[in-house]
Protein backbone atom coordinates (compact mmCIF):
# COMPACT_ATOMS: atom_id res chain seq x y z
CA UNK A 1 0.00 0.00 0.00
CA UNK A 2 2.84 2.38 0.84
CA UNK A 3 6.31 2.83 -0.57
CA UNK A 4 8.83 3.43 2.19
CA UNK A 5 12.43 4.01 1.21
CA UNK A 6 15.43 4.08 3.43
CA UNK A 7 18.36 6.20 2.37
CA UNK A 8 16.26 8.99 0.88
CA UNK A 9 16.98 11.55 3.58
CA UNK A 10 13.28 11.74 4.44
CA UNK A 11 12.50 10.02 7.76
CA UNK A 12 10.23 6.98 7.39
CA UNK A 13 7.44 8.48 9.54
CA UNK A 14 7.50 11.60 7.36
CA UNK A 15 7.19 9.47 4.22
CA UNK A 16 4.23 7.68 5.72
CA UNK A 17 2.51 10.91 6.76
CA UNK A 18 3.02 12.45 3.32
CA UNK A 19 1.79 9.37 1.47
CA UNK A 20 -1.38 9.04 3.54
CA UNK A 21 -2.09 12.74 2.96
CA UNK A 22 -1.52 12.39 -0.76
CA UNK A 23 -3.76 9.36 -0.98
CA UNK A 24 -6.49 11.14 0.96
CA UNK A 25 -6.18 14.28 -1.16
CA UNK A 26 -6.16 12.23 -4.34
CA UNK A 27 -9.14 10.13 -3.35
CA UNK A 28 -7.31 6.78 -3.17
CA UNK A 29 -8.28 6.80 0.48
CA UNK A 30 -11.88 7.87 1.05
CA UNK A 31 -13.44 9.18 4.26
CA UNK A 32 -14.27 6.21 6.48
CA UNK A 33 -11.65 3.90 4.94
CA UNK A 34 -9.63 1.83 7.39
CA UNK A 35 -5.88 1.97 7.59
CA UNK A 36 -3.74 -1.08 8.38
CA UNK A 37 -2.98 -1.65 12.05
CA UNK A 38 0.40 -0.62 13.43
CA UNK A 39 1.38 -4.27 13.66
CA UNK A 40 0.37 -5.04 10.09
CA UNK A 41 2.24 -2.08 8.68
CA UNK A 42 5.34 -2.63 10.82
CA UNK A 43 5.42 -6.32 9.91
CA UNK A 44 4.84 -6.05 6.17
CA UNK A 45 7.11 -3.07 5.57
CA UNK A 46 9.71 -4.06 8.20
CA UNK A 47 9.60 -0.71 9.93
CA UNK A 48 9.72 0.14 13.62
CA UNK A 49 6.20 0.10 15.14
CA UNK A 50 6.95 3.33 17.01
CA UNK A 51 7.55 4.99 13.65
CA UNK A 52 4.12 3.89 12.42
CA UNK A 53 2.48 5.05 15.66
CA UNK A 54 4.22 8.38 15.38
CA UNK A 55 2.95 8.87 11.82
CA UNK A 56 -0.60 7.88 12.81
CA UNK A 57 -0.52 10.19 15.83
CA UNK A 58 0.56 13.09 13.70
CA UNK A 59 -2.12 12.36 11.10
CA UNK A 60 -4.67 12.19 13.87
CA UNK A 61 -3.50 15.49 15.36
CA UNK A 62 -3.78 17.09 11.93
CA UNK A 63 -7.30 15.77 11.52
CA UNK A 64 -6.54 13.48 8.57
CA UNK A 65 -7.25 10.28 10.50
CA UNK A 66 -9.53 9.47 13.41
CA UNK A 67 -8.93 6.88 16.08
CA UNK A 68 -11.77 4.89 17.57
CA UNK A 69 -11.36 2.58 20.52
CA UNK A 70 -10.40 -0.92 19.54
CA UNK A 71 -10.86 -0.24 15.84
CA UNK A 72 -8.43 0.54 13.06
CA UNK A 73 -7.49 4.12 12.26
CA UNK A 74 -9.92 5.65 9.81
CA UNK A 75 -9.79 8.45 7.29
CA UNK A 76 -11.61 11.47 8.76
CA UNK A 77 -14.78 12.75 7.17
CA UNK A 78 -13.54 16.23 6.61
CA UNK A 79 -10.04 16.93 5.54
CA UNK A 80 -8.78 20.43 6.23
CA UNK A 81 -8.79 22.97 3.44
CA UNK A 82 -5.04 23.43 3.33
CA UNK A 83 -4.48 19.86 2.21
CA UNK A 84 -5.69 20.23 -1.36
CA UNK A 85 -3.76 18.35 -4.05
CA UNK A 86 -2.48 21.66 -5.40
CA UNK A 87 -1.02 22.75 -2.09
CA UNK A 88 0.57 19.36 -1.61
CA UNK A 89 2.30 19.45 -4.95
CA UNK A 90 4.07 22.69 -4.05
CA UNK A 91 7.17 21.19 -2.39
CA UNK A 92 7.77 19.11 -5.54
CA UNK A 93 7.40 22.14 -7.75
CA UNK A 94 9.84 23.98 -5.50
CA UNK A 95 12.40 21.23 -5.92
CA UNK A 96 11.99 21.31 -9.72
CA UNK A 97 12.59 25.07 -9.66
CA UNK A 98 15.64 24.60 -7.44
CA UNK A 99 17.09 21.90 -9.70
CA UNK A 100 16.49 24.06 -12.75
CA UNK A 101 18.38 26.93 -11.13
CA UNK A 102 21.26 24.66 -10.24
CA UNK A 103 21.39 23.56 -13.86
CA UNK A 104 21.56 27.18 -14.94
CA UNK A 105 18.18 27.14 -16.70
CA UNK A 106 16.00 30.20 -16.88
CA UNK A 107 12.84 29.93 -14.78
CA UNK A 108 10.79 31.22 -17.71
CA UNK A 109 11.67 28.09 -19.65
CA UNK A 110 10.02 25.84 -17.08
CA UNK A 111 6.40 25.95 -18.35
CA UNK A 112 7.58 24.98 -21.84
CA UNK A 113 9.78 22.21 -20.48
CA UNK A 114 6.88 20.87 -18.44
CA UNK A 115 4.64 20.88 -21.49
CA UNK A 116 7.27 19.07 -23.59
CA UNK A 117 7.70 16.52 -20.85
CA UNK A 118 3.96 15.87 -20.60
CA UNK A 119 3.70 15.49 -24.38
CA UNK A 120 6.42 12.85 -24.28
CA UNK A 121 4.57 11.01 -21.49
CA UNK A 122 1.57 10.65 -23.77
CA UNK B 1 -1.03 -9.76 34.97
CA UNK B 2 1.82 -11.82 36.36
CA UNK B 3 4.44 -10.40 38.69
CA UNK B 4 7.00 -10.80 35.92
CA UNK B 5 5.06 -8.70 33.48
CA UNK B 6 4.48 -6.06 36.08
CA UNK B 7 8.14 -5.92 36.92
CA UNK B 8 9.19 -5.33 33.35
CA UNK B 9 6.62 -2.64 32.65
CA UNK B 10 8.11 -0.34 35.16
CA UNK B 11 11.59 1.04 34.85
CA UNK B 12 14.31 0.15 32.46
CA UNK B 13 15.22 -3.06 30.72
CA UNK B 14 18.95 -2.60 30.80
CA UNK B 15 21.30 -0.07 32.25
CA UNK B 16 25.04 0.46 32.28
CA UNK B 17 27.11 3.16 33.87
CA UNK B 18 30.76 4.03 33.35
CA UNK B 19 31.44 0.61 32.00
CA UNK B 20 35.05 -0.24 31.31
CA UNK B 21 36.45 -3.50 30.01
CA UNK B 22 40.09 -4.50 29.76
CA UNK B 23 41.20 -7.60 27.92
CA UNK B 24 44.84 -8.69 28.20
CA UNK B 25 46.03 -5.22 29.12
CA UNK B 26 44.09 -3.47 26.39
CA UNK B 27 41.13 -1.19 26.99
CA UNK B 28 38.30 -2.53 24.83
CA UNK B 29 35.46 -0.50 26.32
CA UNK B 30 35.71 2.83 28.04
CA UNK B 31 33.31 4.87 30.13
CA UNK B 32 30.10 3.55 28.61
CA UNK B 33 26.80 4.63 30.14
CA UNK B 34 23.52 3.75 28.52
CA UNK B 35 19.91 2.79 29.10
CA UNK B 36 17.44 0.59 27.25
CA UNK B 37 13.71 0.92 27.94
CA UNK B 38 10.88 -1.45 26.99
CA UNK B 39 9.87 -0.75 23.39
CA UNK B 40 13.35 0.33 22.35
CA UNK B 41 14.95 -1.05 19.22
CA UNK B 42 18.60 -0.10 19.47
CA UNK B 43 21.06 -0.33 16.60
CA UNK B 44 24.69 -0.71 17.57
CA UNK B 45 26.98 0.60 14.86
CA UNK B 46 30.72 0.42 14.68
CA UNK B 47 33.59 -0.64 12.47
CA UNK B 48 35.08 -4.10 12.75
CA UNK B 49 37.08 -4.31 15.94
CA UNK B 50 35.38 -1.34 17.59
CA UNK B 51 34.20 -3.48 20.49
CA UNK B 52 30.58 -4.21 19.51
CA UNK B 53 30.66 -7.88 20.48
CA UNK B 54 32.52 -7.17 23.71
CA UNK B 55 29.94 -4.53 24.62
CA UNK B 56 26.99 -6.87 24.00
CA UNK B 57 28.67 -9.68 25.94
CA UNK B 58 29.51 -7.40 28.85
CA UNK B 59 25.96 -6.01 29.00
CA UNK B 60 24.63 -9.56 29.26
CA UNK B 61 27.18 -10.54 31.90
CA UNK B 62 29.25 -13.00 29.86
CA UNK B 63 32.31 -11.24 31.14
CA UNK B 64 33.24 -9.02 34.03
CA UNK B 65 33.64 -5.28 33.61
CA UNK B 66 36.91 -3.85 34.94
CA UNK B 67 35.05 -0.81 36.16
CA UNK B 68 31.48 0.42 36.30
CA UNK B 69 28.40 -1.73 36.35
CA UNK B 70 25.55 -2.97 34.26
CA UNK B 71 22.23 -4.53 35.14
CA UNK B 72 19.29 -6.15 33.40
CA UNK B 73 15.88 -5.54 35.00
CA UNK B 74 17.72 -4.29 38.04
CA UNK B 75 19.83 -7.43 38.49
CA UNK B 76 23.56 -7.14 38.08
CA UNK B 77 24.45 -8.69 34.72
CA UNK B 78 27.07 -11.14 35.99
CA UNK B 79 24.81 -12.32 38.83
CA UNK B 80 21.52 -12.66 37.00
CA UNK B 81 18.96 -15.10 38.35
CA UNK B 82 17.84 -17.90 36.05
CA UNK B 83 14.42 -16.26 35.91
CA UNK B 84 16.06 -13.18 34.49
CA UNK B 85 18.09 -15.17 31.99
CA UNK B 86 14.96 -16.91 30.73
CA UNK B 87 13.65 -13.55 29.64
CA UNK B 88 16.65 -12.87 27.41
CA UNK B 89 17.25 -14.09 23.87
CA UNK B 90 20.76 -13.91 22.44
CA UNK B 91 22.08 -14.64 18.98
CA UNK B 92 25.88 -14.64 18.93
CA UNK B 93 27.83 -13.56 15.88
CA UNK B 94 29.02 -17.09 15.22
CA UNK B 95 26.50 -19.79 15.78
CA UNK B 96 27.15 -22.06 18.71
CA UNK B 97 24.70 -24.74 17.63
CA UNK B 98 25.57 -28.43 18.05
CA UNK B 99 26.53 -29.61 14.56
CA UNK B 100 25.46 -33.22 14.94
CA UNK B 101 21.90 -32.40 15.93
CA UNK B 102 18.94 -31.56 13.71
CA UNK B 103 16.67 -28.57 14.26
CA UNK B 104 13.93 -30.95 15.34
CA UNK B 105 16.09 -32.48 18.07
CA UNK B 106 17.21 -29.05 19.15
CA UNK B 107 13.63 -27.78 19.46
CA UNK B 108 12.77 -30.81 21.56
CA UNK B 109 15.67 -30.03 23.88
CA UNK B 110 14.97 -26.31 24.11
CA UNK B 111 11.28 -26.83 24.82
CA UNK B 112 12.22 -28.67 27.98
CA UNK B 113 14.62 -25.98 29.10
CA UNK B 114 12.33 -23.06 28.40
CA UNK B 115 9.17 -22.42 30.40
CA UNK B 116 7.77 -20.43 27.51
CA UNK B 117 7.84 -21.81 23.99
CA UNK B 118 5.99 -20.48 20.98
CA UNK B 119 5.59 -23.67 18.96
CA UNK B 120 3.23 -22.00 16.48
CA UNK B 121 5.81 -19.42 15.57
CA UNK B 122 8.50 -22.06 15.09
CA UNK B 123 6.19 -24.06 12.84
CA UNK B 124 5.40 -20.99 10.82
CA UNK B 125 8.95 -19.67 10.49
CA UNK B 126 10.77 -22.90 9.60
CA UNK B 127 9.13 -23.37 6.19
CA UNK B 128 8.82 -19.61 5.59
CA UNK B 129 12.57 -19.24 6.07
CA UNK B 130 13.21 -22.42 4.08
CA UNK B 131 14.82 -24.29 6.94
CA UNK B 132 14.87 -28.05 7.26
CA UNK B 133 13.98 -29.66 10.57
CA UNK B 134 15.69 -32.92 9.73
CA UNK B 135 19.01 -31.80 8.30
CA UNK B 136 22.05 -32.02 10.55
CA UNK B 137 23.11 -28.51 11.55
CA UNK B 138 26.70 -28.98 10.37
CA UNK B 139 25.34 -29.57 6.86
CA UNK B 140 23.54 -26.22 6.84
CA UNK B 141 24.92 -23.11 5.16
CA UNK B 142 26.06 -20.15 7.29
CA UNK B 143 22.88 -18.29 6.42
CA UNK B 144 20.69 -21.25 7.39
CA UNK B 145 22.49 -21.62 10.71
CA UNK B 146 22.05 -17.93 11.37
CA UNK B 147 18.34 -18.16 10.61
CA UNK B 148 17.97 -21.18 12.87
CA UNK B 149 19.78 -19.37 15.69
CA UNK B 150 17.33 -16.49 15.28
CA UNK B 151 14.30 -18.84 15.37
CA UNK B 152 15.67 -20.38 18.57
CA UNK B 153 16.20 -16.97 20.16
CA UNK B 154 12.68 -15.82 19.28
CA UNK B 155 10.91 -19.03 20.24
CA UNK B 156 10.85 -18.48 23.98
CA UNK B 157 9.44 -14.97 23.51
CA UNK B 158 12.21 -13.12 25.29
CA UNK B 159 11.59 -9.61 26.56
CA UNK B 160 15.13 -8.59 25.73
CA UNK B 161 16.50 -9.78 22.42
CA UNK B 162 20.18 -9.21 21.68
CA UNK B 163 21.53 -10.02 18.23
CA UNK B 164 25.17 -9.71 17.24
CA UNK B 165 25.42 -9.07 13.47
CA UNK B 166 22.25 -11.07 12.80
CA UNK B 167 22.11 -10.34 9.09
CA UNK B 168 25.78 -10.80 8.21
CA UNK B 169 25.27 -14.03 6.25
CA UNK B 170 21.71 -13.45 5.08
CA UNK B 171 20.81 -12.69 1.47
CA UNK B 172 18.59 -9.64 0.79
CA UNK B 173 15.35 -11.63 0.80
CA UNK B 174 16.18 -13.44 4.04
CA UNK B 175 17.23 -10.13 5.53
CA UNK B 176 13.91 -8.59 4.67
CA UNK B 177 12.02 -11.59 6.11
CA UNK B 178 14.08 -11.40 9.26
CA UNK B 179 13.39 -7.71 9.76
CA UNK B 180 9.67 -8.21 9.11
CA UNK B 181 9.62 -10.87 11.81
CA UNK B 182 11.69 -8.70 14.12
CA UNK B 183 9.30 -5.77 13.77
CA UNK B 184 6.30 -7.99 14.32
CA UNK B 185 8.03 -9.20 17.46
CA UNK B 186 8.73 -5.61 18.54
CA UNK B 187 5.01 -4.79 18.42
CA UNK B 188 4.29 -6.54 21.70
CA UNK B 189 4.67 -4.48 24.83
CA UNK B 190 7.68 -4.72 27.10
CA UNK B 191 10.04 -6.02 24.48
CA UNK B 192 13.37 -4.46 23.73
CA UNK B 193 15.83 -5.30 20.99
CA UNK B 194 19.51 -4.53 20.61
CA UNK B 195 21.28 -5.52 17.43
CA UNK B 196 24.66 -4.75 15.98
CA UNK B 197 25.40 -4.26 12.33
CA UNK B 198 27.59 -2.24 10.06
CA UNK B 199 24.85 -1.88 7.47
CA UNK B 200 23.48 1.58 8.18
CA UNK B 201 20.60 1.45 5.72
CA UNK B 202 19.08 -1.52 7.59
CA UNK B 203 18.97 0.54 10.75
CA UNK B 204 17.02 3.37 9.19
CA UNK B 205 13.72 1.46 9.14
CA UNK B 206 14.18 -0.66 12.19
CA UNK B 207 15.66 1.24 15.11
CA UNK B 208 14.53 4.14 17.23
CA UNK B 209 17.91 4.63 18.89
CA UNK B 210 21.46 4.43 17.61
CA UNK B 211 24.56 3.64 19.58
CA UNK B 212 27.82 4.17 17.82
CA UNK B 213 30.99 2.65 19.13
CA UNK B 214 34.28 4.25 18.16
CA UNK B 215 37.53 3.10 19.67
CA UNK B 216 35.70 1.51 22.60
CA UNK B 217 33.72 4.63 23.43
CA UNK B 218 30.11 5.45 22.78
CA UNK B 219 30.52 8.33 20.36
CA UNK B 220 26.79 8.55 19.73
CA UNK B 221 23.73 7.59 21.75
CA UNK B 222 20.82 9.39 20.15
CA UNK B 223 17.33 8.68 18.94
CA UNK B 224 16.88 8.40 15.20
CA UNK B 225 14.47 11.36 15.20
CA UNK B 226 17.01 13.50 16.98
CA UNK B 227 19.70 12.60 14.43
CA UNK B 228 17.44 13.41 11.48
CA UNK B 229 16.36 16.73 12.92
CA UNK B 230 19.72 17.93 14.14
CA UNK B 231 22.04 16.97 11.28
CA UNK B 232 20.97 18.76 8.09
CA UNK B 233 22.15 20.09 4.76
CA UNK B 234 21.77 23.84 4.26
CA UNK B 235 22.06 25.11 0.69
CA UNK B 236 22.40 28.81 -0.01
CA UNK B 237 23.21 31.49 -2.49
CA UNK B 238 25.88 33.99 -1.64
CA UNK B 239 29.32 33.85 -0.19
CA UNK B 240 30.66 33.02 3.24
CA UNK B 241 33.93 34.48 4.45
CA UNK B 242 36.29 32.05 6.17
CA UNK B 243 35.84 33.93 9.46
CA UNK B 244 32.06 33.58 9.18
CA UNK B 245 32.40 29.88 8.51
CA UNK B 246 34.58 29.31 11.53
CA UNK B 247 31.94 30.99 13.66
CA UNK B 248 29.19 28.60 12.57
CA UNK B 249 28.46 26.22 15.39
CA UNK B 250 28.50 22.50 14.61
CA UNK B 251 29.79 22.87 11.05
CA UNK B 252 30.63 19.36 9.87
CA UNK B 253 31.35 20.05 6.25
CA UNK B 254 31.11 22.82 3.66
CA UNK B 255 31.25 23.03 -0.09
CA UNK B 256 31.07 25.99 -2.45
CA UNK B 257 30.29 26.59 -6.07
CA UNK B 258 30.14 29.75 -8.16
CA UNK B 259 26.78 31.01 -6.92
CA UNK B 260 26.58 29.60 -3.42
CA UNK B 261 27.27 26.48 -1.49
CA UNK B 262 26.11 24.02 1.08
CA UNK B 263 26.83 23.39 4.70
CA UNK B 264 26.34 20.24 6.72
CA UNK B 265 25.41 21.31 10.23
CA UNK B 266 25.05 19.49 13.52
CA UNK B 267 22.71 20.70 16.30
CA UNK B 268 20.36 22.34 13.84
CA UNK B 269 17.28 24.22 14.98
CA UNK B 270 14.96 26.47 13.04
CA UNK B 271 16.13 29.43 15.13
CA UNK B 272 19.57 29.26 13.55
CA UNK B 273 18.17 30.31 10.19
CA UNK B 274 18.27 33.98 11.20
CA UNK B 275 21.96 33.83 12.04
CA UNK B 276 22.66 32.47 8.55
CA UNK B 277 20.52 35.15 6.93
CA UNK B 278 22.48 37.72 8.91
CA UNK B 279 25.64 36.41 7.24
CA UNK B 280 24.15 37.71 4.00
CA UNK B 281 23.06 34.33 2.61
CA UNK B 282 20.00 34.05 0.39
CA UNK B 283 17.70 31.30 -0.84
CA UNK B 284 18.52 29.17 2.17
CA UNK B 285 16.98 25.71 1.99
CA UNK B 286 17.30 23.08 4.66
CA UNK B 287 17.03 19.42 3.73
CA UNK B 288 17.49 16.11 5.47
CA UNK B 289 20.25 13.55 5.03
CA UNK B 290 20.12 9.79 4.90
CA UNK B 291 21.35 8.01 8.00
CA UNK B 292 24.40 6.84 6.09
CA UNK B 293 25.34 10.40 5.14
CA UNK B 294 24.74 11.56 8.70
CA UNK B 295 27.26 9.02 9.95
CA UNK B 296 29.84 9.75 7.33
CA UNK B 297 29.71 13.44 8.21
CA UNK B 298 29.57 12.93 11.96
CA UNK B 299 32.66 10.77 11.79
CA UNK B 300 34.50 13.12 9.52
CA UNK B 301 34.84 10.53 6.77
CA UNK B 302 33.38 12.74 4.08
CA UNK B 303 36.02 15.45 3.89
CA UNK B 304 37.62 15.95 0.54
Amino acid sequence: MFILNSGSGVPIYRQLVDQVKRMVAGGQLAPGDNLPSVRELAGTHAVNPMTVSKAYNQLEAEGVLVRRRGKPMQVANQVTEAETPRVMLEPYLASVVQSAEQLGLNKDELPDLMREYLDKEK
Amino acid sequence: MSADQEKSMTGTTLQASQLQRMLSGQTILQDISLTVAPGDVVGLLGKNGSGKTTLLETLLGFGFASFGNCSVWGEESTKMSSDCKQRIGYVPQRDELPGEMTAKQLFHLYRQLRPRWDGDMVERLMPAWELSETKRIRRMSEGQKQKLAIVLALAHQPELLVLDEPVASLDPIARRQFFQQLMDYACSDNRAIIFSSHIVSDMERIVNRIWCLQGGQLSCDRTLDDLYESVVRVSYKGELAQAQKVAIEGLLHSEEDRVGGQLILNNWSQGRLIALQNCGLENITVSGLSLEEIFLYLHGAKHE
